[in-house]
């Protein structure tokens, strides 16, 4: 061992130079070098107009779940920041349920609104360059009818046709009535080009007549979208382009958002959105959203039978889970339809109002009480916050409830199948869509092969009527009767309709929303 | 060391022969159904049966089995099932991010692990000995996300210096690229490089009592010179061994601070796969994985042989 107290040579071949001196030096050319070096921070800060609408700027928007251009019928999470620019419907109905014009100029609804005429507009060229007419329109929805996209509404056009009747006039007939359904219809229905759609299944190649042109893409990672100079409204859009990247994490998000990297960010949770929303360098866009229900297999004990049922909507604590899971954000209804809908029964929404007193009691009458109760539950946070206190309540009533977490990757194939077990919790991006819709798109509601495997002849007449309704008058009647039905047979207990929630960064404005998407044709940076 | 690595060849294409079928069955064997989640909630069976046939889902595995190493064998890894594109041509997009993030925690875990673990064991006075002792705890106690996330707080939202979300490449734009890198890789390499550090202080404070030691001194030869010459050269072998398996740790912590960081890594592209059950991505993923973890095996063992003479290759 080494004397600790002895004197210490210097090794041999080391400088002269004393190692104080050394170090200020690098010191000094650090700091020199640092000061003369671009900042990434700075350059990560995009700049835009000072005010008002104006040209410039690169508009960079987050989303947790990639993007999928094969999805492109749908309004998948991942597609919300491309899918309204690259490509572009007939209509846009906006978050106030009004249908704005952009391929279709005019529509008029003929023949007891089993007809419908589209006039479009003129002067549109799709990215390649060819110009945009009729053919391209029923091209679309033949498409769309056979289910390419992963057209999930597909159902609601079955017996449709389509013909082009006019080099700019689209006739649609359809064996029932459109007036409830068919604006929502073109709007979850973007244009594509006949010629190049294939390459929306890997994302190689997406054509479109949006204002930004699809100019880099990595799957999984990242979207770069440019201006379309050949835009068909002159002076749009502001945007020299939008970026789009996947960041999966939450807190990652509100980094992104915070930092200044990115304006607009989806995939946050709620408590991690209200850190940051301030309503001055932060806002909290609410649009749509989605449907979150407690299900239940109408073939499993005890939920074989409807007091039981019934029973549960009595027990769920709805407005306890909306603000402390929802933040408050949400709507707790009985309803799985949103208020706006035609001919909405308000009187039903509260039905199932929460008493557990008279909930313990209906069950011990049905004979369940102490009955063990496995609930599926998709493994991420937000259901399983809900099911926490699904369970309490539950507990409180008199079963036994236990979670059974699934992966989505195990969860959804057994939904589709109807094999999720005796009772589940559901989320289901339907929110405001029109109830004869909502039968089609919604799993859990379908008249037929729905989640609960509930066969009824009298649901299945009552929710063909409503689809089949001629005006306003009998989708109103209609729904209430539906409505009613749906609660007397609680095979689908409605805990809350929570909007899909997007912050967005002071500086960027004037974004339309819509149910399937963003469009930023209009929108524009401020600094 | 071409015989050292020719002897060694029968048994690394064993374990990866082996890799393959337990990398293709792994993922088949978990619940779910890549059809199901491509097509979505609202899908219907009918719409969900016809993507399983499209995947190719439909066939016997064996069949798949057999057509994924043909694949292989040929250069051809698949195509992923999620996003419909070349597997190759996914990882080949993130690699260079994930290569980036573990070359540079790699420098930074053998400068800060050496390093510390040098003070510390040529530390004299009580004081030194303190500091060193101190930052090894701290640093053992720290996972690499809390670390992660306070570097975020301090340097991206207090001070606003470097850059928290996303990166550059750094061979595309290396000013910016590299300032993209730093938080990441020093929150992935610190709070590793404490357990390394402490295993080069005792294999130091070990060599200091050995005799070859004593004689050196008795010679009079300079303590800094001993330290260089002889006890750190001797003490590195463990390091050079825990080194080289930190660094699958990394390739798996990659995962965490390539979330928080929003670095679109391998790492993140695994978990994308797994969570929809891509079984196409996952598998290719996982014989990468132990592929790198046999090659680093390899590169250690020679590192240890070119640290020690007493160590022969194979031996």
């Amino acid at each position: 061992m080494y004397p600790s107290n002895r004197h210490v040579d210097s090794i041999p071949g080391a400088s002269a130079l004393s190692r104080r001196t050394l170090l200020s030096g690098l010191a000094v050319l650090g700091a020199a070098g640092l000061a003369g070096c671009r900042s990434a921070v700075n350059e990560s800060k995009t700049a835009g107009a000072t005010s008002g609408p104006a040209r410039g700027g690169t508009l960079v928007a987050t989303v947790a779940a990639p993007p999928d251009p094969a999805a492109y019928f749908t309004g998948r999470p991942g597609n919300i920041f491309w899918n309204r620019n690259v490509l572009e419907t007939l209509v846009m109905v906006d978050q106030d349920n009004k249908p704005q014009p952009l391929l279709a100029t005019k529509w008029e609804l003929r023949d007891d609104n089993r007809t419908l005429v589209l006039s479009l507009r003129e002067g549109v060229k799709f990215h390649g360059g060819r110009a945009f007419s009729a053919e391209d329109v029923v091209f679309t929805l033949e498409r769309e009818m056979a289910g390419d996209g992963l057209a999930t509404l597909g159902g609601a056009m079955k017996g449709w046709k389509a013909s082009a009747t006019g080099q700019h006039e689209v006739t649609i007939t359809s064996p029932r009535p459109l007036q409830e359904v068919v604006l929502d219809i073109l709007d979850s229905t973007p244009i594509i080009d006949r010629e190049t759609y294939k390459g929306l299944a890997d994302g190689s190649k997406v054509i479109g007549t949006g204002p930004f042109l699809w100019s880099g893409y990595k799957a999984g990672t990242e979207i770069k979208m440019t201006r379309n100079d050949a835009y068909w409204e002159q002076g749009l859009p502001y945007l020299d382009g939008i970026e789009l990247t996947v960041i999966g994490d939450s807190t990652a998000q509100l980094a992104a958002l915070r930092s200044g990297r990115a304006h607009l960010a989806n995939g946050l949770n709620i408590q991690d959105a209200k850190t940051v929303v301030d309503d001055k360098k932060f806002h909290l866009d609410l649009n749509h959203g989605l449907v979150y229900a407690l299900g239940f297999d109408v073939t499993k004990a005890p939920f074989d039978k409807p007091e039981v049922r019934r029973a549960i909507g009595y027990a769920i604590d709805r407005q306890r889970i909306n603000q402390q899971v929802f933040g408050g954000v949400g709507a707790t209804t009985s309803l799985p339809w949103s208020e706006d809908a035609t001919g909405y029964p308000a009187e039903l929404a509260a039905t199932y109002a929460y008493q557990p007193d008279r909930a313990k009691k209906m069950i011990e009458a049905a004979g369940a009480a102490g009955a063990r109760v496995e609930i599926a539950v998709h493994a991420l946070p937000v259901p399983r916050n809900v099911i926490e206190i699904v369970s309490r309540n539950l507990t409180d009533v008199g079963l036994r409830p236990s979670a059974l977490e699934l992966p989505p990757a195990e969860f959804e194939p057994r939904r589709i199948a109807g094999k999720l077990g005796p009772a589940f919790l559901t989320w289901t991006a339907v929110a405001k869509l029109p109830p004869a819709l909502s039968l089609y798109g919604y799993p859990d509601l379908r008249p037929a092969k729905n989640t609960s495997n509930y066969a009824d002849a009298g649901y299945r007449e009552r929710a063909q009527a409503l689809i089949d309704s001629a005006d306003e008058s009998e989708t109103a009647q209609r729904l209430k009767d539906l409505s009613q039905y749906l609660l007397d047979a609680a095979f689908l207990q409605t805990i809350a309709i929570v909007p899909a929630t997007v912050v967005r960064a002071d500086a960027a404005r004037d974004i339309l929303v819509s149910r399937y998407g963003r469009s930023m044709r209009a929108a524009y940076l401020t600094r | 060391m071409i015989h050292f690595l020719i002897r060694r060849l029968p048994s690394v294409l064993l374990v990866l022969v082996a890799t393959t079928a337990i990398a293709f069955l792994l993922p088949r064997l978990a619940p779910g159904d890549p059809a199901a989640i491509a097509a979505g909630p609202e899908a219907t069976a009918e719409q969900v049966a016809a993507i399983r046939v499209e995947m190719g889902l439909d066939r016997p595995l064996a069949e798949q089995y057999v057509h994924w190493m043909g694949g292989l064998l040929t250069g051809d890894l698949g195509q992923s099932l999620q996003f419909k594109r070349p597997v190759a041509e996914l990882i080949g997009s993130r690699v260079e991010s994930t290569f980036e993030l573990t070359v540079a925690a790699t420098i930074l875990l053998v400068a800060v692990s050496l390093g510390l673990g040098i003070f510390a064991g040529s530390a004299r006075s009580r004081l030194s000995r303190f500091t060193a002792d101190a930052s090894n705890t701290v640093l053992l106690a720290m996972p690499p996300f809390l670390f992660g996330l306070l570097l975020i707080i301090l340097f991206g939202v207090v001070f606003r210096l470097l850059p928290i979300s996303g990166e550059v490449a750094v061979l595309d734009d290396p000013v910016i690229g590299l300032q993209y890198l730093i938080l990441p890789a020093v929150a992935m390499a610190v709070p590793m490089g404490g357990h390394v550090a402490m295993l080069v202080q005792s294999s130091m404070d070990n060599a200091w009592r050995q005799d070859y030691v004593d004689l050196a001194v008795a010679k009079g030869v300079p303590r800094r010179w001993i330290t260089l010459r002889h006890v750190v050269r001797n003490s590195l072998g463990p390091a050079a061994v825990t080194i080289g398996m930190r660094f699958g740790d990394m390739l798996a912590g990659a995962v965490v601070i390539e979330m928080i960081f929003a670095r679109n890594g391998i790492g993140q592209l695994g978990v994308s796969g797994v969570l929809s059950a891509d079984y196409n991505l996952v598998q290719v993923i996982i014989v990468g994985t132990v592929l790198i973890a046999v090659v680093v095996q390899l590169l250690t063992e020679i590192a240890m042989a070119v640290l020690d003479p007493r160590v022969r290759l194979g031996a």
